[in-house]
């Protein structure tokens, strides 16, 4: 075994991992989804509105794919080749084992990323895209925003400083990232209790795209739900979930979904009071944005009773 | 407060894991480390890393015909060793060494079919006390020549019966700026009729334990002698069999 995870891999085989997994593990949620309508064509709960969704979820992924093909081929892996051969403090062995430890550093660093996607304004105007859909099922995974692509960069450079290769760091992100599709059905209730205690499960991950108040920001994990109950962002389902976003958007539109994140943030930026205000919007969580709104309302309103008595 | 709590335990996690991976001891570079994607256009790149990953390492270097690769950046590495041998240190009779390899008709056997992981990996215990071969005494800048002509001497190669073959070359009686050896080429095989040479006894180290090594690394492994040393004797070994190639290199002190 021991043996096994020290044995040599190339980087070549590495990158034939990456393309292999991903084929095969799309048509195998293809076969999910499928399976998916199938039951709920029982249940009668196909609609028109299901159906447009799931569509509009397929384009905005090939509008995120070829938007997302630029940003890797132009400067994902050239600035990670760049950084891994200058700036690396090492150069780790390409093994299973490096692997392993990659995929668990990668985990971590996918729930900074997500989290951060959620707490600050240009994060969450391309993250939004991916809550938006009032539906739970396997194509909602498949629900990119137009920026979903860029902000993994920054947060996976600090793998390279550290040693691992750049096409080991893209299979340990590809897995995490595989791990999480699979993770939006409704099929599966609650997993036996010590993996929903570890790993990230279905109901885990409901809860992170509800719009029940006492779940929201929560559950932001990839594949082990460690993090969450370590850093104070966990939460359990145990009652029926909402899906969707605050404010809802109802739209199967493909380019009313894809880009309503950043509509909504140009609007904002477009109508702010100040530049600083500006700056806040960008980096600010979105509730911010949202509660100065509500302020500015009540102080409209306020100042209106006092001129008309 | 709470925030940059996690967001510290998260840094030091990747710090500890990265160091406890560091200390891997990893397994040594096999042939299937020159299949690198460095030279490789991008849907070549893809084609062969998916194959690799679906059907494995060997029938992908079958179907591809790798073995058409890796003559290219044997060739490649051999062109680099050439335009290194510029100065006349001892580390440059290992770089030509390494470079008469590719010309030498005897290597042939050697050439790689299926590249596959080796199997048996030789230890100093099975080394031989004198090999069959040719002895002759050169500057360390001419010893390409004394391979070639090892290579060439198909007195010796026509007795072979096997791809399995151990080639030992064995430099002394160096002279007093290391530019100058007497150096020894020879099979072993005891059974052969040749002139014999003889390995020095002594204390042995081993500079490179038995891989594929590119020059660089056989070329720094020179570096690695300890010179404040009596040096009696440095040992190339190279081990072929029809599928693999093994380096390794031994320095044997007084
Ligand atoms: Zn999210
Ligand atoms: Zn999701």
């Amino acid at each position: 075994m021991m043996e096994f995870l020290q044995q040599r891999l190339t980087d070549l085989e590495l990158f034939g991992w990456d393309e292999y997994i991903n084929y095969w593990f799309f048509l195998a949620m293809m076969a999910l989804f499928a399976f998916e309508l199938i039951v709920m064509a029982f249940k009668k709960a196909v609609t028109w509105n299901l159906i447009g969704d799931s569509i509009t979820n397929f384009i905005t992924l090939f509008a995120y794919r070829f938007i997302g093909g630029l940003i890797y081929i132009l400067f994902y892996l050239t600035a990670f080749f760049w950084v891994y051969e200058n700036f690396s403090i090492t150069q780790l062995p390409l093994t299973w084992m490096s692997l392993l430890g990659c995929i668990l550093l990668a985990d971590v660093i996918y729930y900074w990323e997500h989290r951060f996607m959620h707490v600050c304004g240009l994060g969450w105007a391309t993250h939004t895209v991916h809550h938006s859909s009032p539906h739970f099922n396997i194509s909602v995974a498949y629900r990119f925003g137009p920026l979903d692509g860029f902000f993994p960069f920054f947060f996976h450079l600090p793998l390279i400083m550290l040693g691992f290769h750049p096409f080991m760091v893209f299979l340990a992100e590809a897995l995490v990232q595989l791990y999480q599709t699979a993770l939006h059905t409704q099929m599966v209730k609650k997993l036996p209790r010590p993996i929903e205690y570890i790993m990230n499960t279905p109901s885990h991950h409901r809860v992170h795209h509800a719009t029940n108040s006492k779940y929201i920001d929560k559950n932001y994990a990839g594949i082990f739900i460690i993090w969450d109950r370590m850093f104070g962002t966990f939460a359990e389902e145990d009652e029926k979930v909402k899906f969707g976003v605050y404010p809802r958007i109802n739209s199967v539109n493909p380019f009313t979904v894809f880009f309503h994140g950043f509509t909504k943030l140009g609007k904002q930026l477009w109508e702010a009071p100040s530049w600083s205000y500006r700056f806040q919007l960008l980096i600010r969580p979105p509730i911010w944005a949202w509660e100065q709104e509500q302020k500015r309302k009540r102080e409209a309103a306020a100042a209106e009773a006092k001129a008309s008595p | 407060m709470n925030f940059f709590v996690s967001a510290l335990s998260t840094i030091l996690l990747g710090l500890v894991v990265g160091f406890a991976l560091s200390l891997q001891k990893a397994e040594p570079p096999t042939e299937f480390e020159k299949y690198s994607s460095a030279n490789m256009d991008f849907a070549t790149m893809s084609e062969v890393g998916y194959a690799m990953a679906a059907f494995g390492r060997e029938s992908t270097a079958d179907y591809f015909e790798l073995k058409d690769y890796q003559e290219y950046v044997q060739l490649a590495q051999n062109d680099h060793a050439k335009a290194l041998s510029a100065s006349d240190s001892p580390q440059v009779a290992a770089s030509e060494a390494q470079a008469s390899k590719a010309e030498a008709p005897t290597m042939q056997l050697a050439q790689v079919e299926h590249p596959a992981k080796p199997k048996a990996k030789p230890s100093l215990k099975d080394w031989p006390k004198s090999v069959i071969g040719i002895q002759r005494s050169t500057e360390l800048i001419n010893v390409e020549k004394v391979w070639q002509e090892f290579a060439s001497n198909s007195a010796l190669s026509d007795q072979l019966d096997s791809y399995t073959v151990s080639v030992f070359a064995i430099y002394s009686d160096f002279n007093s700026d290391y530019s100058r050896a007497t150096i020894s080429i020879g099979y072993d095989k005891p059974s052969m009729k040749g002139e014999q040479q003889l390995i020095p006894k002594g204390k042995i180290e081993t500079l490179l334990k038995p891989s594929n090594y590119g020059n660089n690394a056989l070329l720094n492994a020179w570096q690695d002698i300890d010179y404040s040393k009596a040096v009696k004797a440095v040992v190339e070994r190279r081990d072929y069999t029809q599928n693999s190639e093994l380096t390794s290199l031994f320095v044997i002190y007084q």
